[in-house]
């Protein structure tokens, strides 16, 4: 059984460090990739999910136990409210700058 | 696991995704407002990558160490898991004297939350995020004592269990703060 193992926190831990070291090391040397400033950006986005999602399987165990599904449920719920606070700013704003440069 | 048990930690899952709600608030600010420097202090000029790493890994530590000590108190060993307690309330301080003397330089700077949107916002987000850190330490704190003078039944776990939720929790803001705030600050 997975539950509360030990190896399973050291791998999630070792995991999350060498995503962290990745993301500083894109911050301090985006060229290093080929990549633009925009990109990287973009890429240091997807290594913090992939490291969000490392640590909640490896530290957090409640989500495999019995009645955890209403937790996910209410996660999933809150995690899409989430997504269109920031992605609503973001594209409201953007717009609302287009129009401010015109006039 | 018993009724009981379960209902307050679904409680406290739902005050952790309003928490989230507070930071996505204050995330979106941030992103809005990254560029209205009112030709003061940009990111890039203000931020040091090397600082923000070291904050990183000591939040990242941090949660690791509170990981081991959860799996030592579900085994009720008492000594080891005030040992990786401490070891986390360690790492948590030293964050936060590391963000502590970051600000200082900044309002020293004159790049203090006056200063212009940017700013504010980044204090803001940063700062209640430094606000959360403090209460989780009083908190592990008082749980370290819990653990001394009571014996490691089931609902004092549950009571351990969530506050170390509450730690790896801060981490996962973190993770956030640092790819937002110091990644996208510093490079666009």
């Amino acid at each position: 059984m997975l539950k509360h193992t030990l190896t399973i926190r050291i791998v999630g831990f070792l995991g999350s460090l060498i995503l962290t070291l990745a993301a500083f090391a894109l911050i301090f040397n985006p060229g290093v990739l080929h990549l633009n400033a925009r990109q990287a950006v973009i890429a240091i986005l997807v290594l913090a999910f992939i490291q969000f999602i490392v640590q909640f399987l490896c530290f957090i165990d409640t989500w495999r136990e019995r009645g955890a599904t209403w937790n996910l449920f209410v996660f999933f719920s809150f995690v899409s409210i989430v997504l269109i606070i920031i992605l609503g700013s973001i594209w409201i704003m953007d717009h609302l700058d287009c129009h401010m440069m015109m006039s | 696991m018993d009724d009981s048990v379960e209902t307050k930690l679904f409680g406290f899952w739902i005050y952790l995704l309003t928490d989230l709600l507070i930071f996505t608030v204050l995330f979106a600010a941030f992103i809005v407002l990254r560029d209205n420097t009112f030709d003061g202090p940009v990111g890039r000029e203000l931020f040091h990558v090397s600082t923000a790493l070291q904050e990183t890994l000591l939040l990242l530590v941090s949660t690791f160490t509170c990981s081991i000590a959860m799996f030592a108190v579900h085994r009720k060993r008492k000594t080891t898991a005030v040992f990786w307690f401490l070891i986390t309330i360690a790492c948590g301080f030293s964050f936060l004297c590391i963000e502590w003397s970051e600000f200082s330089q900044f309002v020293h700077k004159g790049a203090s939350w006056r200063r212009s949107g940017f700013l504010s916002s980044f204090f803001t987000l940063v700062g209640t995020h430094g606000l959360h850190v403090s209460i989780g330490l009083l908190w592990m704190a008082v749980c370290i004592v819990l653990i001394m003078i009571r014996p490691l039944e089931k609902n004092h776990i549950s009571k351990i269990w969530r506050m170390a939720l509450f730690w790896h929790f801060l981490d996962f803001v973190w993770i956030f703060i640092f790819s937002i705030v110091y990644g996208m600050g510093y490079l666009i």
